[in-house]
């Protein structure tokens, strides 16, 4: 092939845009949407670790995970590790001095924990043993991202001293961009010794994950062995705290994706379909092409040109379709990455990893090819392997019905895939609506909230000053301009805490027993928080001004208490009390409100029973944490700096960790069951373009094949819109076909994965019928041009074409 | 005969195909008047014009400039659908390559100018038998075209093109692809069938059988010329 084979070949594929368009679309499209999700694929799965080799990292799992003393009895009892490390994924700082109080998330890692991933600094240095001795300074190494926002990338940043929730440490280095294992985020690394005193030397504070690097010989199996040995010695010796804790070593590849590998193995699966059958329409493309160029290589043929002559000719027009089209495909997914990832679910692993890499450019550009270059070629094979007197009687006669009946047996399949995609995409989008259709309970426009923590260093366990300042702060924060209610919570709704968790003693029997016993979570508020959320008093009165520290405890339960404990009674007046959250003697309150439940946890499952109490009552020192949150009439995002400085004219130390408005709470909730009805349409979308495509295909092969036919019916009084039936009947029953295959395969489908609907069940005709409408419809679209061109027919020239 | 027995006349009949910025005179004012009843051969070299003349006249086109008279009707510049409709009661095709439809029996395929036109179903039976009776080959009804011989297949062409009492047959070169036997068939029905009072207008080149027509037409680069001139131009 040379250069001049590919300018004819432009050349004939500008001769015939439409054809052009089409091909190239086919191919982008399937090459475009497998690339994406490959790339998904890629990252998550196939990619590397980012660390010197990965295979040999292994995370040591226990249920309950590990403390650290346990930990460290481990590594001398398990030689098949070259090294072991213990690390806290995430531990909340307040970092002051020096700019803005922020909250951070430190990881607390054992110095060895870069030994066992082979992470070097991108300056100064990592952590080393002498920074875990007892009473050794302590020194933080930055992430990247911290290093670039807090200090602006200054290299003159090692050395320089921070506060850490009021205690000093000195920067000694700073990590890469990449260097995130979990995805975490975390702002630091520190070493145990340097964290708060909270982590110390005892067994069954268990707050460690574990992670190990095989020696280059161990095997996993070896090091389970091992592990297993030291869990029984454990075991025996500490029986208390280590009774049926039982290590586990996983590969750290698995121990990231294990939960998603079938799910991305099904992608893969359905990725696949998607290039074969682009690589279906493409060939009807060609061969709809080449019934009416066969003719034409069969005379060259007759000539005398030679076989591989007329075949290079047909490869570089597949060549440059290929190029055309795969560029295109590969170019739409890399465009579209960022779109795509922003929609995926907050928990999909390995999404740092994600990207339009050499692997993913190199499975497109292969599929490509492989497309355009093979399903050019077959068409073309059929005349150039025929000998020449053979091709030239059969040019005429265009193609046999075998391959006829497969091209439409290929389309009504892609129909029937088309109509399963788009009824479970309308499914799944149903319930992703039903989803985000549910009552609430509580209103998420115009709130805004964030996180707090009173630390210790400076509130101790005087309860006084930590009521007087998260009342202050409250009035502050509904002080603020455009705030219309605050209040203090110690979890809003949708937070998967959902507040304290305890149980419920009753000074009388309440009138029923519900078989889950008596808990409940217990939810401490201050201020008008349920003005402030716009949730319902469903009987009594809310909490008010007089609710103090010395008068009569009270309680507001939620009406799912009430109903499992009362029935249709009101629980007004009665004395409730915690088994714990005291000082020692449980206390009883009385119940003077009943308020409606809330999605507190999840969209989809019911709240907690709650009882809600008043901060100012509250008789336990350490409960110091919670959220302030405020209503707004405005843009809620708009208020988010000046919370953070309501709290800083209280306590210009304190950060606010996370601040969220509600309504991306409840979006996030939804995000999963929104990504995977985006994910199906997508599909769908393709489903339903390779449909149009594949009819489409086959009626312009019909049309070319029967031109003459057709113009025979011309001469013998045919009228145009006789001609157009035929072509359109035609469309209509591949679109008749493929939707009656497609129905009991959707609903099948629908059936098999009725657990992940929600508020819609698989029968629900309204999807079905949307799928049916919207096939047909295109099918219509698809008809329409080539029925156009038969009723358009010059019946001279169809009959010349002897 | 008079003027009002004329079933075509044609006057000043162009044709002009532009292609690639070519101009071709495939009909150059054609002056001619075919009576009713008459038996009509065209013939001339190849490329001189017949085959448009014949579309033409078939309404399968239409002329650049002047007139065609078709029972007293201008139809030169009628609407698509009018002369869907005029080709199938007035115009019966037949074809050098047959041009049965490959997946339709012989009976529909001389049914179908009769389903164009809404007939009900006993009467286009009727017609198809006698139609095909009239050709010889009613007992193969039921047969599809690849079933047939040449000869076989052209006959049934001729019954489909007469089975809708057409005023006029066309016949574009109908032995081109038969053997001199088969041929010769072919032209004895044509025969008949002119005996039997069909207007018939055939093209071709064979002299022999442009003997069983009335009279031949020459034509010539795009014209209609004397039989002496032809030796003239020729030479
Ligand atoms: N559709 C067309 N486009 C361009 N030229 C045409 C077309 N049809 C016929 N011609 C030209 O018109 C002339 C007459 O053609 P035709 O009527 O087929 O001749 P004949 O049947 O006598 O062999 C020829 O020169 C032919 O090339
Ligand atoms: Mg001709």
């Amino acid at each position: 092939m040379n250069a001049s084979d590919l300018v004819h070949a432009a050349r004939r594929l500008r001769k015939s845009p439409a054809f052009a368009a089409t091909a190239v679309g086919a191919l982008a499209l399937g090459v475009g949407v497998s690339s994406a999700v490959f790339s998904i694929v890629n990252g998550v799965l196939l990619r590397p670790l980012p660390f010197p080799e990965p295979d040999r990292l292994v995370m040591i799992t226990r249920e309950g995970d590990v403390s650290l003393p346990d930990g460290r009895d481990w590594r001398p009892a398990a030689p098949a590790f070259e090294s072991m490390a213990l690390f806290l994924r995430s531990w909340s700082l307040d970092l002051t001095g020096d700019g803005e109080p922020m909250r951070i998330a430190a990881a607390v890692v054992e110095p060895e924990y870069f030994r066992v991933l082979g992470a070097t600094p991108q300056l100064g240095r990592v952590l080393v043993d002498e920074d875990d001795r007892t009473g050794a300074p302590h020194v933080a190494v930055l992430s990247h991202a911290l290093w670039q926002s807090r200090f602006a990338g200054d290299r003159g940043v090692l050395g320089r001293s921070l506060v850490l929730s009021d205690e000093p440490a000195t920067v000694v280095g700073v990590m890469g961009p990449e260097f995130d294992l979990f995805g975490d985020e975390a702002d630091l690394w520190i070493a145990p010794a340097a964290a708060t005193p909270f982590f110390a030397q005892e067994r069954g504070s268990n707050n460690f994950d574990a992670i190990g690097r095989l020696k280059p010989d161990a095997t996993l199996a070896r090091a389970q062995a091992e592990l297993l040995a030291v869990s029984r010695t454990l075991e025996a010796q500490y029986p208390r705290t280590n009774r049926g804790k039982l290590v586990v070593p996983i590969g750290l590849a698995d121990f990231l994706t294990g939960d998603v590998r079938p799910v991305l193995l099904a992608l893969l699966g359905a990725v696949l379909v998607v290039i074969a059958v682009s690589g279906a329409n493409l060939a009807s493309l060609l061969l709809a092409r080449s019934a009416a160029r066969r003719e034409e290589l069969a005379i060259r043929m007759a000539l005398g040109a030679g076989r591989g002559r007329l075949l290079t000719q047909v490869l570089a027009e597949g060549l440059l379709l290929a190029v055309l089209g795969g560029g295109l495909g590969l170019f739409c997914a890399w465009a579209t990455q960022d779109a795509l990832l922003a929609l995926a679910p907050a928990d999909l692993p390995r999404q740092q990893a994600i990207a339009i890499d050499g692997r993913v450019f190199a499975f497109g550009a292969t599929a490509s090819l492989l497309l355009g270059l093979v399903f050019s070629a077959v068409p073309a094979l059929q005349v150039i392997g025929s000998d020449p007197a053979a091709a030239l009687q059969g040019a005429g006669r265009g193609v046999r019905p075998v391959e006829h009946r497969a091209l439409g047996l290929v389309v009504v399949a892609e129909v029937a895939l088309a109509f399963v995609l788009l009824a479970g995409g309308g499914l799944l989008l149903q319930s992703f609506r039903a989803l985000s259709g549910v009552p609430l309970g509580f209103e998420p426009r115009g709130t805004l909230g964030g996180e707090f923590s009173l630390p210790r260093s400076r509130y101790g366990e005087d309860r006084e000053k930590q009521t007087r300042t998260v009342a202050a702060m409250v009035a502050e924060a509904r002080a603020l301009p455009g705030v219309t209610d605050a209040a203090y919570t110690i979890a809003a709704p949708l937070d998967r805490r959902g507040g304290l968790g305890g149980t419920v003693l009753f000074q009388e029997p309440p009138p029923l027993r519900p078989a889950a016993g008596t808990g409940a979570r217990v939810r401490l508020l201050h201020g008008d928080y349920f003005g402030t959320m716009g949730m319902r008093m469903v009987e009594g009165r809310a909490f008010d001004a007089n609710d103090r520290a010395g008068s009569e405890p009270v309680a507001i339960v939620n009406e799912r208490f009430a109903r499992q404990f009362w029935g249709e009674r009101s629980p007004l007046g009665a004395r409730v009390a915690y088994r714990d959250f005291h000082d020692g003697t449980p206390f009883f309150m009385t119940v003077v409100g009943v308020v409606a439940d809330v999605k507190g946890i999840t969209l989809g499952a019911p709240d907690f029973r709650t009882i809600y109490t008043p901060y100012e009552q509250r008789r336990v020192d350490w409960q110091a944490w919670g959220n302030l949150v405020v209503r707004t009439a405005g843009d809620p995002e708009a208020l988010r700096r000046g919370l953070q400085e309501a709290v800083w004219r209280v306590d210009p130390q304190l950060p606010l960790a996370r601040v969220y408005t509600l309504a991306d709470r409840v979006a996030e909730h939804s995000a999963r069951e929104r990504f995977s009805a985006l994910l199906v349409l997508l599909f769908a979308g393709v489903g339903l373009v390779v449909a149009v495509q594949g009819v489409y295909a086959v009626l312009a092969f019909l049309l070319e094949e029967r031109r003459r036919e057709l113009g025979v019916r011309l001469a013998l009084g045919a009228r145009a819109l006789d001609l157009a039936r035929i072509v359109a009947g035609q469309g209509a029953l591949l679109a008749f076909a493929g939707i009656c295959l497609g129905i009991p395969l959707a609903v099948a489908a629908g059936w098999a994965t009725t657990h992940v609907l929600f508020g819609v069940t698989w029968t629900e005709p309204f999807a079905y019928g949307a799928a049916a409408l919207s096939l047909l419809a295109v099918a219509l679209l698809a008809t329409a041009v080539p029925a156009l061109r038969a009723a358009r027919l010059d019946p001279v020239r169809a009959l010349r074409s002897e | 005969m008079s003027e009002q027995h004329a079933l075509i006349t044609l006057e000043g009949l162009t044709k002009v195909f532009y292609t690639d910025e070519v101009e071709t005179h495939a009909l150059s004012g054609i002056h001619l008047r075919i009576e009713k009843g008459e038996y009509v051969a065209i013939s001339g070299p190849s490329g001189c014009g017949k085959s448009t003349l014949l579309s033409i006249l078939g309404l399968l086109d239409s002329p650049t400039a002047g007139t065609y008279i078709l029972n007293s009707n201008p139809v030169q510049s009628l609407d698509l659908s009018q002369r869907a409709r005029i080709r199938n009661r007035e115009i019966g095709f037949i074809f050098q390559s047959f041009n049965l439809i490959g997946d339709l029996t012989v009976f529909e395929n001389v049914e179908l100018p009769l389903t164009y036109r809404g007939m009900a179903a006993s009467e286009r039976k009727a017609r198809c038998g006698e139609a095909l009776e009239k050709v010889g080959m009613a007992h193969r009804a039921k047969h599809l075209p690849s079933q047939l011989s040449g000869g076989q297949q052209q006959r049934v062409a001729v019954a489909r093109a007469l089975v809708g009492k057409p005023s006029v047959l066309l016949a574009d070169e109908p032995t081109g692809n038969l053997d001199s036997k088969n041929g010769e068939a072919v032209m004895d029905l044509l025969h008949e069938l002119h005996r039997g009072g069909a207007t018939i207008v055939m093209v071709t080149h064979d002299p022999r059988f442009a003997r069983h027509a009335d009279r031949t037409i020459h034509m010539f680069d795009g014209r209609v010329v004397d039989e002496s001139e032809i030796a003239s131009l020729s030479a």
